[in-house]
């Protein structure tokens, strides 16, 4: 009879026993699920990050292939049919001239020559590159056949592929800001928690501090500090240091939060009890006090990021970061800030979308995030 | 405007304002011919700086024609002596300054004897202190009589419109290194009196006892605090920290400080905090056009401070009259140019290449200095250089490849040299590479050559190339890394956007390994052979070759190098044109037979926006320092019509 | 018992005066440090102009000037120098991009500076408080997602390319550009309506493309906080009592969320302040911002470091008001910080 009861328990109470024996993390990832616009910007982020990861072999080209016969070439349209037969994704040929008034190049396709898309081909020995920096290997997920030219994106003003290069470029500006989120991380629980643990006149001088680098307009202060970054480094240094700069600014946002969560929580029962049973305060402070408000910080972190990937394409705007032909997003907002570009060749503003949609997703993902932190509410 | 204040009485008329009929400038070369001058109206203008804003408004002692010839423009004529000594110079009568002060001979004696040259150590002859932070070489000639010792020319006045400059030994170029440097051989004393240095008690520095002379009569004493504060109590706009600055700023800047009186069409009458400045015409101007109307035509002048990106948008809108720019926007300009308020008028540049590849003969790494001496080296890196593909990609296929060589019509022409070394051969320029024995055969695993030395065994020849981190150098050494990458040298920008750090490397003697430098070239070489011959120290070719320096190389006995120094001192002491024009022609040849630096293709892109209201605007003047640049077409002839 | 919180609350103002002011001297001392960092100094600059306009420079000169002006010194003496003249003399040094003394630079930008960051401002929190209460009285609805995506957009469009497509845009309508603050025939006119209409018309863009920025935040913020009240026990109560949701809601509720709104003026301030450095050289306004820039790129190290000094001052200054209006708006944070 027991048994039966048991069993016979409705799937319906099955799931909300399941509900309360869940531990915090799956209900916050329950939570996070049901914010679709938030689900939907963590798979398009996930995207992202994938595509820079496998980069060299997505881009068709590198940084640094310049063409003069393509120079600010529209994108290139992916046809399936040729005078009504299907022959699978293909380019026509593009004929270039000089308008000799203009001086401008003009693009038309040949409808003449047909160059079918060719996938994971090997190309020609300026394709070659080495995956994740290790293997060497000049396989592309696509290329033209012959002579054909695909510019999904169209080019720049050096005839460079646009598409290759915001892939390319993606591998800065979406790790570089991870690596300065993480940076700002370390130092702000550093900072935050001894002057949330310790108190006394570390706290003081601290909090002095947190209000010192607060206070200096934001800014100006990169515009004074990356003018003082030497103008000869190579540039995945200057990233580093432009990312030191950045994450050195941001810091006491994250400690004040760390210190003010340590101020309440030091006087709960159960840090009371670690301490009384005699555990060291390192410990004390990373298995019991900063677990207890990991969430935050995660959220904290994703609503950073934003700002950083911004602070990179203000700084490279100001041509105080990094310079062509390194290929950051940045660096190619930068190359659209002329009328120019805006009246005559749109698809240079493409670059832009990347920008916007990498921040929007990360700011919907920080919503889904931020409440989810709470699932108990 | 001026009709207005001479009715209202605030204005004397204008016969008292010009200098008697027979002395006026009547400038009837720019004159418009086919249309009747409107009076009134406001050119707008990006500000590009005081040497932007300066030469627009510029009126000289003496200018430089296109030709390299001199006229007479702020003085009315002079006389040569038959031993060449002494220069006698006439004014024109009845010229007044902007606030209607005469404008005499003393004002350019006082000029030379207490402003730019202040004090002179009599023992050596060398000038000692300046009171405007410029003492010109040119006007120190060697007195045979005393062991040919450097002196600085005598100055004299004669009546109110003559006056004197004496040398100890001929100066051929004299007048025309006046058109260059010393434009401006003349100030307002009046105005300058109190607020310049001086001490009365002391004997004048060139033993002239009779002060009327040399435009010291009646100067009061003034020391240099007592002259910053007079400046000061003049008006907030002469606060200066020190005496060196006001000197700096006022004594040879003026043209940037409203108040100073100008022999110029236009004044300054803002401040130079202010976004736009603007420049006012002046009721007092000497010119008239050929018909004897006053000149110039429009009133006002903004210079507008902005950024260079905006230019174009503006221009389009129509709320810049002109505006400069060059070969990369033109398609930007005229595409537009038929539905726009403007037409592209196109400039003539002296310029011999738009930029050129530089190598230091002299860096600090001995390896590379004995490299860059190689000619074959040179050789091989101007045959590399794709100059069409260059030419397509940075400069919209609109200029001609050619080499670091002035072009065919000028001067300074050889036949040959602009296309010496020009055609694209990536085999020969390997073959000549193969061939330098301080090079390994073999490229290493990046695919660069080696150092063949011990001491460097295995270093890859990197050529760092310093640029001023503009768009433009980022772009052209991007594409030579790709060229040479073929000849297995690897090429790094090295982008100092810091104009004046990588000057001061020079005179530090920290130089850079290559630079590129834009618009490199030479007007006339006899007249300002700055970048062609060992004259100046900040030139990278040259490095630490250039005599400017006190602490100069000198090259070995024999070498080309050594040939450049020759001439360049054989120029620097010729008194007769037949030396100078020889030494000019060695500086031309060693640049043909050495090239020295390695040019890409022509300069022929320069071009204006202009708008369509502004009227009488030449087509195609030359447009360079020694013709004052935008000055050089007149814009007091200029006029606006809607 | 009155008396005794006033008494409180000036001693509360004075400590924080104290502290404002070691803060101010840290800063100093940070800024000077930062200004001196790049390679060079100003006389690096004044060699390379003269050299670049073709003149010759005397060694020796350069090595007087570079002892009178102390550059030779070590850095805490320059420091020295610097700040014992602010803090005796008023006196902000010299500026020798500009040949002028620092106070008259500054004293030529603040205004147009300031104006437009108070108008800035004044459009931000004009916008940004009644979007945030409509977003939370309306959750979910059409113009809530509205305003929450265009929130998002004006945060993910980095300021200098909003301003660019914003002028792009004006230039295809209006056959203008709008750049600076007055049309060209304007700028020297004496004062008339047609004058300041004008006006208006050019900061339509540099307030929306400033304002976004700090809009979009502040939006956010006071749409959850407002989110938070309205779920508040004291709204169920007032409306069990029969009080109108309407009077529960402005009375209360806005009273509330907007605590945290008020005490981050300071930082918005100075956020505007600076985030207009950058669409002012966009767009070619007469702010500080742009001088600011050039100052940096010409090592004009006194211009630069007083700028930079100021602009922390007013940093700190906001955070003295914030922290006092919310003293005064909010009871419970008053009783904490009159603890101590």
């Amino acid at each position: 009879m027991k048994k039966v009861a048991a069993d016979s328990r409705s799937t319906e109470q099955k799931k909300t026993d399941k509900y309360y024996y869940a531990s915090q993390w799956s209900l916050m990832l329950r939570k996070f699920r049901k914010h679709k616009l938030a689900m939907a910007s963590t798979y398009l982020l996930l995207f992202f990050y994938l595509v820079a990861i496998f980069g060299n072999f997505i881009a068709p080209q590198g940084t640094e292939q310049y063409d003069g016969s393509y120079v600010n070439c529209p994108p290139t349209s992916v046809h399936w049919f040729h005078q009504g037969k299907l022959v699978g994704p293909f380019v026509y040929g593009i004929t270039t001239t000089r308008n000799q008034e203009t001086f401008m190049l003009e693009f038309v396709e040949d409808t003449e020559q047909v160059y079918r898309i060719r996938f994971f081909t090997g190309g020609a020995p300026e394709g070659a590159y080495k995956l994740f920096g290790l293997i060497p290997s000049n396989r592309h997920l696509f290329e033209a056949e012959g002579d054909g030219r695909i510019f999904l994106f169209g080019t720049d003003s050096m005839g460079r592929d646009l598409f290759s290069r915001v892939v390319l470029g993606a591998q800065i500006s979406l790790f570089i800001p991870i690596v300065g989120m993480l940076l700002t991380l370390v130092l702000g629980l550093i900072m935050g928690s001894l002057a949330g643990y310790v108190g006394g006149w570390v706290d003081t001088v601290i909090q002095r501090l947190v209000e010192v680098v607060r206070s200096f307009p934001q800014v100006p202060l990169w515009m004074a500090l990356s003018a003082a970054i030497p103008k000869t480094l190579k540039p995945a240094q200057v990233f580093m240091l432009m990312t030191l700069i950045l994450s050195l600014i941001s810091w006491p946002d994250l400690s004040r939060v760390v210190r003010s969560k340590f101020i309440s929580v030091k006087k709960d029962d159960y840090i009371m009890a670690a301490r009384i049973s005699g555990a060291p305060p390192v410990k004390i402070i990373t298995r019991h006090m900063i677990p207890s408000f990991t969430s935050y910080i995660i959220v904290n972190m994703t609503m950073a990021i934003p700002g950083l990937i911004i602070g990179e394409t203000t700084l490279s705007f100001l041509g105080l970061g990094l310079r062509s032909p390194a290929t950051s997003w940045g660096v190619l907002l930068q190359e659209t800030n002329k009328l120019e570009t805006i009246m005559f060749y749109g698809w240079r503003l493409i670059p832009m979308l990347f920008v916007f949609l990498t921040v929007l997703a990360f700011n919907f993902m920080g919503d889904g995030l931020r409440d989810a932190a709470d699932p108990y509410k | 405007m001026l009709a207005d204040m001479v009715a209202a009485g605030t204005l004397p008329a204008l016969e008292e304002r010009l200098p008697s009929s027979a002395d006026a400038f009547v400038d009837a070369a720019y004159t418009p011919a086919d249309e009747t001058p409107v009076y009134g109206g406001t050119m707008r203008t990006p500000n590009a700086g005081m040497w932007y804003f300066g030469p627009i408004c510029e009126e000289p002692l003496f200018r430089l024609l296109d030709d390299g010839s001199v006229e007479a423009n702020v003085a009315g004529g002079y006389d040569l002596s038959d031993d060449g000594l002494v220069y006698t110079i006439h004014l024109r009568e009845g010229m007044k300054w902007s606030d209607g002060t005469p404008f005499t001979a003393t004002d350019c004696v006082y000029y030379y004897n207490y402003v730019l040259v202040t004090d002179v150590d009599n023992e050596t002859g060398k000038v000692t202190k300046s009171n405007t932070t410029k003492i010109y070489n040119w006007y120190m000639t060697a007195d045979p009589s005393d062991g040919g010792k450097m002196k600085p020319a005598q100055v004299r006045y004669v009546d109110d419109v003559t006056f004197t400059i004496t040398l100890y030994s001929p100066k051929p170029t004299l007048l025309q290194n006046i058109c260059i440097d010393n434009k401006w051989m003349f100030c307002p004393r009046e105005w300058y009196k109190d607020i310049m240095s001086n001490d009365a008690s002391k004997p004048h520095w060139s033993g002239e006892t009779d002060l009327k002379l040399i435009g010291g009569e009646g100067l009061p004493t003034v020391t240099e605090e007592q002259a910053l504060a007079n400046a000061k109590a003049r008006s907030s706009l002469y606060t200066f920290e020190d005496y060196n600055r006001l000197c700096e700023q006022l004594g040879y800047r003026y043209w940037q400080y409203a108040g100073r009186p100008t022999l110029r069409p236009w004044n300054i009458t803002s401040a130079l905090t202010e976004q736009t400045l603007v420049f006012e015409r002046n009721p007092y101007y000497w010119k008239v056009d050929a018909q004897g109307r006053q000149l110039p035509y429009v009133d006002k002048i903004e210079f507008v401070t902005m950024d260079e990106s905006l230019n174009t948008q503006e221009v389009m809108a129509g709320n810049l009259d002109f505006c400069g720019f060059g070969g990369p926007d033109f398609p930007t300009y005229k595409a537009s140019e038929a539905t726009g308020c403007y037409s592209i008028k196109t400039m003539v540049s002296p310029n011999w290449t738009t930029a050129a590849l530089q190598l230091n003969q002299s860096y600090k790494d001995a390896q590379y200095a004995k490299l860059f001496a190689e000619i074959d080296f040179r050789h091989a890196l101007s045959i590399a250089a794709d100059r069409s593909d260059m030419n397509e990609i940075l400069n919209n296929g609109m200029a001609e490849p050619q080499q670091f060589a002035a072009p065919e019509g000028t001067a300074e022409y050889i036949p040959g040299a602009p296309e010496k070394w020009i055609e694209l051969d990536v085999d020969e320029a390997n073959r000549l590479l193969d061939g330098i024995s301080m090079l390994n055969s073999t490229l290493n695993a990046d695919g660069y050559r080696t150092f063949a030395d011990e001491a460097n065994a295995g270093k890859a020849v990197t050529l760092e190339v310093e640029t001023t981190g503009d768009d433009w150098s980022a772009r052209t050494v991007a594409l030579l890394a790709q060229y040479y990458k073929k000849i297995g040298i690897q090429v790094v920008e090295v982008a100092n956007t810091d104009n004046n750090a990588r000057n001061e490397k020079y005179y530090t003697g920290d130089q850079a390994m290559c630079s590129l430098e834009g618009g490199t070239g030479v007007f006339n070489v006899i007249l300002r052979p700055d970048y062609l011959s060992a004259r100046r120290n900040n030139v990278c070719w040259l490095g630490k070759y250039g005599l400017e320096h006190q602490d100069h190389l000198t090259p070995e006995p024999g070498t080309p190098m050594a040939e450049v120094v020759d001439a360049t001192l054989a120029l620097n002491a010729g008194t007769t044109m037949e030396e100078l024009q020889a030494a000019g022609e060695r500086i031309l040849q060693s640049h043909y037979e050495n090239t020295w630096a390695i040019g890409f293709y022509n300069d022929s892109n320069s071009f204006y926006a202009v708008n369509n209201r502004i009227h009488n605007w030449r087509e195609g003047f030359v447009m360079c320092d020694e013709l004052r640049f935008l000055g050089n077409g007149r814009p007091y002839t200029w006029f606006i019509q809607e | 018992m009155k008396k005794l919180a006033e008494n409180q609350m000036v001693r509360f103002v004075i400590r924080k005066l104290c502290i404002m002011f070691l803060t101010v001297m840290l800063i100093s001392l940070a800024v000077f440090y930062i200004i001196t960092l790049p390679p060079g100094d100003f006389l690096t600059r004044y060699i390379g102009r003269m050299t670049a306009a073709g003149e010759t420079v005397d060694p020796v000169m350069i090595e007087n000037l570079r002892s009178q002006y102390a550059l030779d010194r070590p850095f805490i003496v320059q420091y020295w120098r610097w700040v014992s003249n602010i803090l005796f003399h008023g006196d902000f040094g010299y500026s020798f991009s500009l040949s002028m003394p620092v106070t008259t630079v500054i004293r030529a930008y603040i205004v147009p500076t300031m104006a437009l960051s108070l108008a800035t401002m004044l459009f931000t929190y004009l916008v940004s408080i009644p979007i945030g209460i409509y977003s939370a009285v309306r959750q979910y609805s059409v113009g809530d997602y509205l305003f929450t995506t265009i929130g998002f957009l004006g945060q993910a469009i980095p300021n200098f390319l909003m301003a660019i497509l914003l002028m792009f845009l004006s230039f295809k309508l209006t056959g203008d550009t709008m750049l600076g603050l007055f049309s060209p025939g304007m700028q020297n006119a004496p004062w008339s309506w047609a004058k300041a209409a004008d006006l208006l018309k050019h900061c339509v863009i540099p307030v929306i493309v400033i304002g976004t920025g700090n809009t979009c935040g502040l939006m956010r913020t006071m749409r959850s906080q407002m989110l938070d009240e309205l779920s508040k026990n004291y709204v169920m109560t007032g409306k069990a009592k029969g009080m109108r949701a309407a009077a529960i809601r402005y009375k209360y509720c806005v009273r509330a969320a907007v605590n945290p709104i008020v005490s981050s003026i300071g930082w918005s301030l100075v956020g505007i302040f600076t985030g207009s450095t950058i669409t002012a050289i966009v767009l070619n306004l007469p702010s500080m911002g742009t001088v600011m820039y050039e100052a940096l790129i010409d090592q004009d190290m006194y211009l630069a470091g007083s700028w930079l000094f100021l602009m922390a001052i007013v940093t700190v200054i906001g955070t003295l008001i914030s922290d006092i209006l919310l003293a005064w708006l909010d009871p419970k944070a008053r009783k904490e910080y009159l603890k101590g």
